[in-house]
């Protein structure tokens, strides 16, 4: 027997008796998680162009394909019901509240795949128990050809006058809409944001692969009529 | 409407599929079970957020190399070397040499975490010295020299009564 064969006799003995593993369940849990961030962080750059307005708002779209979601049997299993008041957030009413009205103007969604704080120095969501200090709220979602992403934002987030470029502005009662499409990747993009004349900011994104703007589930009109919702503000 | 990503499935059956192989090669480069079963939790949660971007064809490369770089990072971090766990108490099968009956685990623990990897992948997964290349990012030939010094290193280490004859043939 060379000395080959016998490290691989001996590595096989000694590795057979396997203690311990990763669990699925939670592998499941990080990376959702995880994939939010890192969606956040490369949509970050292409919200830039939006303007100084929006920086700080960690949007969670891009080119990845779905979604995040908050484990539960219903979710995991893909069972598709109905949207229903789920607590993301415990101790706090505004998450549910943010779904609802979500829910309310755009039917054909799921239930979110996770609503979360957030903030100025986060990418996606901060500490669930640090929503006290957020300074806005997201609701990411995911459909069957897009994904989308709605956040309502603190006028202290919105640090300077807002500039969208490219967009297409138009005067609202209590602010200013703004349409835009850009593209990011392999992704084209969806924006309708309404700036409040107090400064805060509500914006919702939907996305597509770049070429299949069909797959558009949501027109912008019914962007245009969500985030003028004064139901979508906090704090 | 779905509320789980497509891949998800497929993510799953790999994770069944694989996670005791995987667990088998972090214990190797780490030498402890549960210091294995963070490198593999890490690895798999890794796996996950990249899935979609993953050629079917590579995943195994892609979570192989994951793993060791896990292993690498935590071996380096936490300073760790090999802390070598109770080991399976069972009899070497055959008259061979002296090899087979000291402990290789110990024996690897005197190795470098790259040396364990290479090690691991050649003689655990049984890769080529192509397929270790890719998943370690090394040139063929360092992965051809890394082999043969590791084994050179173990039986100086695993040195016995009864010499054997070394074999470093690379597929």
């Amino acid at each position: 027997m060379t000395a080959e064969q016998l490290v691989r006799d001996q590595l096989d003995r000694a590795t057979r008796d396997v203690a311990g593993g990763p669990d699925l369940a939670a592998s499941i849990r990080l990376g959702r998680r995880q994939r939010l961030r890192r969606r956040a962080g490369l949509a970050l750059a292409a919200v830039a162009v939006v303007g100084a307005g929006a920086v700080g708002v960690g949007t969670a779209l891009s080119g990845d394909s779905p979604t995040t979601a908050r484990d539960n049997p219903a979710t995991d299993a893909g069972v598709a019901d109905a949207p229903r008041a789920e607590d993301y957030v415990p101790g706090t009413d505004i998450d549910e509240r943010m779904a609802a009205t979500v829910a309310a103007h755009l039917p054909e969604l799921p239930a979110a795949d996770d609503v979360y704080p957030s903030d100025a120095d986060h990418r996606g969501p901060m500490p669930d128990a640090e929503f006290a200090q957020a300074t806005d709220w997201q609701a990411a979602y995911t459909t069957p050809s897009s994904q989308v992403l709605v956040i309502m934002a603190l006028a202290e987030e919105v640090t300077q006058p807002f500039a969208c470029d490219g967009c297409t502005a138009t005067r609202a009662p209590g602010g200013t809409l703004y349409r835009q499409k850009f593209t990011s990747g392999d992704e084209q993009w969806f924006g309708v944001y309404f700036a409040r004349d107090d400064g805060s900011m509500v914006n919702a994104f939907e996305h597509v692969p770049l070429g299949n703007a069909a797959d558009r589930v949501f027109t912008d009109r019914q962007f245009e009529a969500l985030v003028q919702d004064p139901a979508l503000t906090f704090g | 409407m779905a509320r789980t990503p497509a891949w998800e499935g497929a993510y799953r059956d790999y994770f069944v599929a694989r996670q005791r192989s995987l667990m088998r090669t972090a214990y190797a480069v780490l030498g402890s079970w549960p210091a294995a079963e963070d490198a593999v939790q890490t690895a798999f949660t890794q796996l996950y957020v990249h899935w979609p971007r993953i050629q079917p064809g590579a995943v195994d490369t892609y979570a192989r190399r994951t793993v060791v770089h896990a292993c690498f990072r935590m071996a380096k971090v936490r300073g760790r070397e090999p802390a070598v766990d109770r080991l399976p108490d069972q009899p070497v099968p055959g008259p061979e040499s002296g090899l087979a009956r000291l402990d290789l685990m110990q024996a690897l623990a005197g190795l470098s975490p790259k040396a364990r990897a290479v090690i691991a992948l050649r003689f655990l997964d049984d890769l080529s010295v192509a397929e270790v290349a890719a998943v370690l990012d090394l040139p063929e030939g360092t992965v051809k020299s890394q082999t043969a010094r590791a084994l050179d290193r173990l039986q100086a280490v695993l040195a016995t009564p009864e010499p054997i004859e070394g074999n470093h043939h690379d597929r």
